[in-house]
C-alpha cells in the first residue's frame, strides 16, 4: 500500500475548462427577480455592472465553457493545487475513514477566490473596463481582485467592511502592495456611504453597505463595473477549476469520495469543488 | 435564494467569508433538490477542529475552513462509531494566516457563541419582498 500523501497534477494536465451545473440539473433553477419590478432580470439590467461575457455566463446552458489560455496562464502560477490525504490526522482520530483535502491556501491570496478574480478581471479588461469596484469583509476577496487587476492593468477600489479596515490592517496592505485603493466603509465617496455616516457618524459598516458604494460607483462611471467574489452562477463555475482537478487526482490516488465536505458563505468553495462532482452523480 | 432579508444583520463571529446571509441561489437550489445536507456549527468547535487540523497536519486553516474541518472530522468520527471506512474530500479553501487574532481569542476562552435566534429571523424575513 502507498504512503503517498500529496497528490499533484502537472501543470499540463490541469483542466482547460470549467463545468457549468446549469446542463445537468435534474430541475433547473428559477430566474433571478428584480429587486425593483420583481420580474425576471435580463441582461440589460446587468451591462452597467458586468462585462458581456460574464452575464452570458450567468445565464449559459453550455456544460464546459473554455478556460481563457491567458487565464490558464495566470493559474499556472499556483495550479493544480495539491490533494492532500491528511493520514495524520486519520491516526489522531483513529478512524478506518480515509480523509482527502484540496488545498486552496497555496494561491498568492492564500484562499480559492483568485479562481475568479482571475478570470473576471480578464473578460472586463477585454471589453475595456478602465476600472473596477467591488467590496470586502475580511478581506480575502479584495486581496484576491487586487492581485488579478495588477496583473491586467485595472484599477481597482475596494470598499472594506470599516471595522475589518481598522483591525486587519495587513489585509488592506497586501491589497495596496498589489496597487489597489482600499477605502474605509461607509465612505464620503458614495452618496450611500454619505447617507449612513449622516446618521451615524460612528458607523462601524457592514458587508451590504459596502456593497451599496461599490455597485453605486459602478453604475455612475461608464468605464467602472462591479465584481463579486461569491453568490453568482458564473462565480461559483470558476471555481469549478478546484473540483475538476480533483476527479483527476483522486483517479491517482486510486480512490473515490462518499462524502464531499465545504464551508458555505457565499456559496463559491463549496461549489467549486462539489459541482464536478454532481455532474456524475445527476 | 435562501436568505435572511437586507434588514438582518449577522452576528461578529470571526468567520467573515461565512458572515453572508445570502446562499448562491444556485447551493439554495441543490439544497432544495435534496442534493445535499446543510450542517450549521458554532465557531468554539470549530476552531476546536483548527487547531486539531494544525497540530496533526500543520496547515492553519482560516476560520471559514475550520468549518469543513469540523464537518470532515465528525464524518471520519462516525465512520469510527459505525467501523465504516469511508472516503471523504473537503475543501480547504484558505490559510488562516491573517485571522491569528481569532485564534487568540479561542485560546483565551473569550470567543463568543452566537445562539439561533428565532426572533431575529422572523423579523428580518418581515421586510423580504413577497413573491409568488
Amino acid at each position: 500500500m502507498s504512503d503517498t500523501i500529496k497528490y499533484f497534477l502537472e501543470e499540463s494536465k490541469m483542466p482547460k475548462t470549467w463545468y457549468n451545473i446549469a446542463a445537468d440539473l435534474p430541475k433547473p433553477m428559477e430566474p433571478p427577480l428584480h429587486p425593483g419590478t420583481l420580474k425576471p432580470i435580463g441582461p440589460d439590467d446587468l451591462a452597467p455592472l458586468f462585462p458581456m461575457a460574464l452575464i452570458g455566463q450567468e445565464v449559459s446552458q453550455d456544460r464546459e465553457i473554455e478556460i481563457p489560455e491567458p487565464v490558464r496562464e495566470i493559474y499556472k502560477k499556483w495550479r493544480p493545487s495539491p490533494l492532500y490525504r491528511a493520514r495524520a490526522l486519520e491516526k489522531h482520530l483513529d478512524t478506518p475513514a480515509k480523509i482527502y483535502y484540496k488545498y486552496e491556501g497555496v494561491s498568492p491570496s492564500g484562499s480559492h477566490k483568485p479562481n475568479t478574480a482571475v478570470a473576471q478581471a480578464f473578460y472586463n479588461k477585454e471589453e475595456g473596463t478602465k476600472k473596477i469596484t467591488t467590496e470586502t469583509g475580511a478581506g480575502q476577496w479584495g486581496t484576491s481582485l487586487a492581485f488579478a487587476c495588477k496583473l491586467f492593468g485595472i484599477e481597482l477600489d475596494v470598499y472594506m467592511v470599516k471595522v475589518s479596515f481598522e483591525q486587519k490592517p495587513y489585509r488592506k496592505l497586501v491589497m495596496q502592495t498589489y496597487g489597489a485603493r482600499c477605502v474605509a466603509s461607509p465612505s464620503n465617496e458614495t452618496d450611500s456611504g454619505k447617507a449612513i455616516l449622516a446618521k451615524d457618524p460612528n458607523n462601524t459598516g457592514s458587508l451590504g453597505i459596502a456593497i451599496s458604494e461599490a455597485v453605486e460607483m459602478a453604475a455612475k462611471n461608464p468605464d467602472t463595473k462591479y465584481a463579486l467574489g461569491s453568490v453568482l452562477n458564473h462565480v461559483l463555475m470558476h471555481q469549478t477549476i478546484v473540483g475538476n482537478e480533483a476527479i483527476l487526482q483522486m483517479e491517482m490516488a486510486d480512490d473515490y469520495p462518499d462524502i464531499l465536505v465545504g464551508c458555505t458563505g457565499g456559496g463559491s468553495n463549496f461549489s467549486g469543488l462539489a459541482n464536478p462532482f454532481f455532474r456524475k452523480k445527476f | 435564494m435562501h436568505t435572511l432579508g437586507s434588514q438582518f444583520i449577522p452576528p461578529a463571529t470571526h468567520s467573515g467569508g461565512l458572515r453572508y446571509h445570502g446562499m448562491a441561489p444556485l447551493v439554495s437550489h441543490l439544497k432544495e433538490i435534496n442534493a445535499l445536507e446543510a450542517k450549521a456549527y458554532g465557531q468554539k468547535e470549530c476552531f476546536e477542529a483548527g487547531v486539531n487540523f494544525a497540530r496533526t497536519e500543520g496547515i492553519v486553516p482560516a476560520p471559514e475552513a475550520t468549518h469543513a474541518v469540523r464537518g470532515a472530522i465528525d464524518a471520519a468520527l462516525e465512520c469510527k462509531k459505525n467501523g465504516e471506512s469511508k472516503t471523504i474530500l473537503f475543501n480547504l479553501c484558505g490559510h488562516g494566516h491573517f485571522d491569528m487574532k481569532a485564534y487568540g481569542d479561542y485560546f483565551e476562552g473569550s470567543l463568543a457563541e452566537d445562539k439561533f435566534d428565532k426572533g431575529s429571523m422572523d423579523k428580518a424575513l418581515e421586510d423580504l419582498p413577497k413573491i409568488a
